[in-house]
């Protein structure tokens, strides 16, 4: 029997200070030891890197290379090509998704959760499959023209919008739409539906009871939403790179280019200080607008939504469904029917060819990579879960400075571009004591530094809602401090663990920014595998592109819907 | 003023309202009694506008509405729970209903100034809502359904979220601000005080229907059923057979005015007292042991379980009371009983 009490059960402790007090102090700290490593040798050494290169090449500062990159013509064009289609595909984005989450979240039909499960999929797609569905869609081969042509005859117009910027406006709107309607719909489907009714006896008509209550009352969520798409818009790599042309250069793909192609060090460094001010400066307006919301009595969801009545809701509905199912189901559809497509037609070849040797693009079979992708992204996921539940741990037992900082300081990987780690990496990876060049390790690594953001900011809230009077109670009925954990924080943080890996799992499995900068040639993930088969001319190629795209769809997708199926309550949000 | 006939609400299957006639004229004060679910809120969307019925007619001032909008039918509608705009001040919230009516900005201004008076807010119009306290956000909602000057007045549960002192206050300001007002009055509530001490009518409504409509005393003294008797709070209710003048029951005897047949006895509050004190001594007397006191302020409340086994509940206004387990004599007043029809005592 261990009936001595507490005071006994550790005995080293110094019997005059308050174990509790004393453990909370050094426990966080501790915590953080192995967080802060890695961001420090995976993140701040590159930045570090970078910042060196940028400013002073030569070992020396230098002006001189920031100086001519920012006045020089290109890149000048770059930066307002990478500028304005940010701004043109966030409004683009508000204008389709705000109607559409207006009739998600206002409005009762039969199917309404599917839809909005279904919308969200693009969101959580890899950038390089959402450019094959599109280069598929909106390619001379692609059922618009078909129909087209059996429509008009063989003298019919081609649709193509390979390589303009109107694809990747469409596809930029497609991966968006999900954060418009989950964050504002998720306010809208929460905002207390009297409160309209209240303007209308007032006298408001439908339109100004919208524009005078909801409208401001949205504000903030509409805002945030239109930071997020501005952010994800403003480094968009992969869509951007298999989409565009020439001329139509993001600075991550021009951070690309400047590294593979012109091997201009300096000048890639400059242009991801560039890329990385601009996200800086996107993120503050964000940070600033999160903190002005209006505080309200939000109600349950059931009670806000209600059937269309009139003609015209029923109208609106159907319009919205629309939107859904072209924009966003379209896409997916051709990319899975292009990838059976053959000169006469459907065939197996190109899911044959994913396994077939022969391939001369990649230096192993297609169906390599897809093994590559799984381990790595296993492995990611475990570091991810490592690094992202002890700094989360940290901060949930930390006073709330230290977890403020906790959550800022593994923020930044997120703001920051996935190129320019990956660039990073490139560059600062390559000597001792951390050389790394060539190793398979830098991968995952990369990955899971991508990752590690959306881990901590799936557990850290459930970690934080742990009522300490639960801890306290065990501990009272005589469970020691390991047994508390086990038997209180373990089960609660179980499934917010196991939602946190879906996500990490997914991430890494779909990054391509950084992975493409660190992957050896022959060591290829899927998301780089695409790509090199996208960039090869002939119809098999493509076909293999749209196999391979086809399956990392699908298990992106699966890692997805099984989060939602565990998940509990608002974790994992933005 | 307003005429309310037929009226059908129906959510899918559920029909909330039930063809429902109902009507008040000018500057009347109606209430609607019932319990919560019993579709007295959604009797107030409706003639707002806000729920679509499925048939009957709703007119105000002799003019159809049924089909109108909500913001053409110029009622006011003060919402359980306030319904505030949480992005407003005070005054704009105020302002909203003038302004959306197009009024003049200084008549604007003046709407606010008198509607706040009239809630005694006088000063607050700069104020975030969310910064007031719930009895002033009462009030304030109440200063915005008033600001138009809507011919029709509705009030959803207006006290519902109160603390007693607060809602006691009110109950008895709120009269004087109806006749300042001088709009006509719909007021919904489960409360059987709040609906029998400001209305000028009360409806009693359940599932859907209205039970009864009355002036207040004649509804307290003679409810149309056994519903009615028990929301009100009436007890006991005792079965009855009436023959020539005395209403046998399980407790007593009791002479009523009533035709001969089967019948439910409804002793009213104050029908009970000890014999001691009874003002008709030659009513019936019943005999019983105390088995709980209850401390009212100024009075005490015994709860007698009497010889017939039926409990009654005894109000003592004087020292010194019996205590629990000393037996006691009571009176029933014949005056202070109603008789209703048999056959919904298990309602």
């Amino acid at each position: 029997m261990d009936g001595d009490g507490p005071a006994l059960s550790a005995p080293e402790a110094a019997p005059a200070a308050p174990p509790a007090a004393r453990r909370r102090r050094w426990v966080p700290l501790a915590l953080l030891a192995l967080p802060a490593a890695f961001l420090a040798a995976f993140f701040l050494h590159p930045l570090a890197r970078i910042v060196g290169l940028g400013l002073a090449p030569e070992g020396s500062l230098e002006l001189g290379v920031l100086g001519r990159v920012l006045t020089d013509e290109s890149v000048r064009s770059v930066a307002w090509f990478t500028l304005w289609q940010a701004v043109v595909s966030t409004l683009l984005t508000l204008a389709v998704a705000l109607p559409g989450a207006y009739a998600v979240s206002r409005m009762d039909f039969p199917g309404r959760s599917l839809v909005r499960a279904a919308a969200t999929v693009p969101f959580v797609l890899p950038t390089v499959v959402v450019g094959s569905a599109f280069l598929a869609l909106l390619g001379p081969r692609s059922p618009i023209n078909a129909a087209l042509e059996a429509v008009l005859g063989s003298g019919a117009p081609t649709l193509d919008l390979r390589r303009t910027v109107t694809a990747i406006l469409i596809a930029h709107v497609f991966f968006n739409y999900a954060v418009v309607l989950r964050t504002v719909g998720g306010l809208w489907s929460h905002l207390d539906p009297r409160l309209e009714d209240a303007a209308r006896v007032l006298g408001a008509s439908r339109w100004q009871a919208f524009r005078e209550v909801s409208l401001p009352l949205l504000r903030p969520a509409i805002a945030s939403s239109a930071a997020i798409v501005f952010l994800f818009t403003l480094t968009s790599f992969g869509v951007v790179l298999i989409l565009g042309g020439p001329g139509r250069a993001t600075i991550e793909v021009e951070i690309h280019r400047a590294t593979t192609q012109l091997l201009d060090l300096p000048l890639a460094s400059a242009l991801a200080l560039l890329q990385l001010a601009a996200v800086l400066a996107a993120l503050a307006v964000y940070g600033r607008l999160q903190r002005r919301a209006t505080r309200q009595r939000l109600v349950a969801a059931a009670h806000a939504a209600r059937p269309p009545t009139s003609r015209g809701e029923r109208a609106f509905l159907a319009a919205n469904l629309a939107v859904v199912a072209l924009l966003l189901l379209a896409p997916l559809l051709v990319l899975v029917e292009r990838s059976f497509a053959g000169p006469d037609g459907y065939t197996l070849a190109a899911w044959q060819g994913l396994f077939d040797t022969r391939d001369t693009v990649l230096a192993v079979a297609p169906g390599e990579a897809v093994r590559n992708s799984l381990l790595f992204g296993a492995s990611a996921t475990v570091l991810a879960l490592l690094v992202g539940g002890l700094a989360a741990s940290a901060a949930a037992l930390g006073d709330g400075r230290a977890s403020r900082l906790v959550d800022r300081a593994l923020m930044l990987p997120l703001g920051t571009s996935a190129v320019t780690l990956g660039f990073g990496f490139l560059i600062a990876l390559d000597t001792p004591p951390l050389d790394l060049r060539g190793s398979p390790l830098l991968v995952p690594i990369a990955q899971a530094l991508i990752a590690t953001p959306f881990v901590v900011r799936t557990l850290l809230p459930v970690l934080r809602s742990i009522d300490a009077r639960l801890r306290e109670a065990a501990a009272v009925l005589g469970a020691r401090p390991l047994r508390v954990w086990a038997e209180v924080d373990l089960p609660i943080v179980g499934r917010a663990l196991l939602v946190a890996a879906g996500f990490a799992f997914a991430i890494a499995v779909g990054e391509f920014g950084a992975t493409v900068f660190v992957a050896r040639a022959e060591l290829p993930t899927m998301p780089v595998a695409i790509f090199r088969l996208l960039g090869r001319p002939g119809v098999a190629n493509f076909g293999e592109a749209m196999a391979m795209s086809t399956l990392l769809a699908a298990i992106t997708a699966t890692a997805i819907v099984m989060i939602d199926r565990i998940r509990v309550g608002q974790i994992g949000r933005f | 003023m307003l005429e309310v006939t037929g009226l059908t609400v129906a959510y899918g299957a559920h029909v909330a309202v039930d063809n429902v006639d109902l009507d008040a004229a000018r500057g009347e004060v109606v209430c609607v009694l019932g319990p919560s679910g019993c579709g007295k809120s959604t009797l107030l969307r409706a003639i707002a506008g806000l729920e679509p019925p499925v048939a009957g007619r709703i007119a105000l001032g002799g003019q159809d509405v049924t089909a109108a909008r909500p913001d053409e039918r110029h009622v006011g509608l003060m919402f359980q729970d306030h319904a505030l705009f949480p992005h407003r001040s005070v005054g704009e919230n105020v302002a909203f209903g003038p302004r959306m009516r197009g009024a003049a900005a200084a008549d604007i201004e003046r709407a606010v100034r008198d509607s706040l008076a009239l809630v005694d807010l006088e000063g607050f119009a700069d104020r975030p809502v969310a910064e007031i306290s719930g009895g002033e956000q009462q009030r304030v909602a109440l200063a915005r359904a008033i600001a138009p000057r809507p011919r029709l007045l509705m009030l959803d549960e207006p006290l519902g979220s109160l603390d007693r002192a607060l809602r006691d206050r009110l109950l008895t300001e709120l009269p004087r601000l109806f006749a300042a007002v001088g709009t006509t009055v719909l007021y919904v509530t489960h409360d059987q005080e709040e609906a029998l001490s400001l209305a000028d009518r009360v409806a009693v409504m359940r599932e859907g229907r209205f039970a009864q409509i009355g002036a207040p005393e004649a509804v307290w003294r003679a409810p149309a059923d056994g519903f009615v008797a028990r929301f009100l709070g009436h007890e006991p209710i005792l079965a009855a057979t009436v023959r020539g003048g005395v209403a046998a029951t399980a407790l007593a005897d009791v002479p009523v005015e009533a035709a001969d047949g089967e019948a439910l006895l409804v002793v009213l509050p104050g029908a009970v007292s000890l014999a001691a004190d009874a003002g008709d001594p030659a009513g019936p007397k019943v005999s019983g042991e105390v088995t709980a006191r209850r401390f009212a302020g100024d009075h005490l409340a015994l709860v007698v379980a009497t010889d017939a086994g039926v409990e009654l509940t005894v109000g003592v206004w004087r020292a010194p009371a019996p205590e629990p387990g000393e037996r006691v004599d009571l009176a029933i007043d014949p005056a202070e009983v109603t008789v209703l029809p048999a056959g919904d005592r298990a309602s």
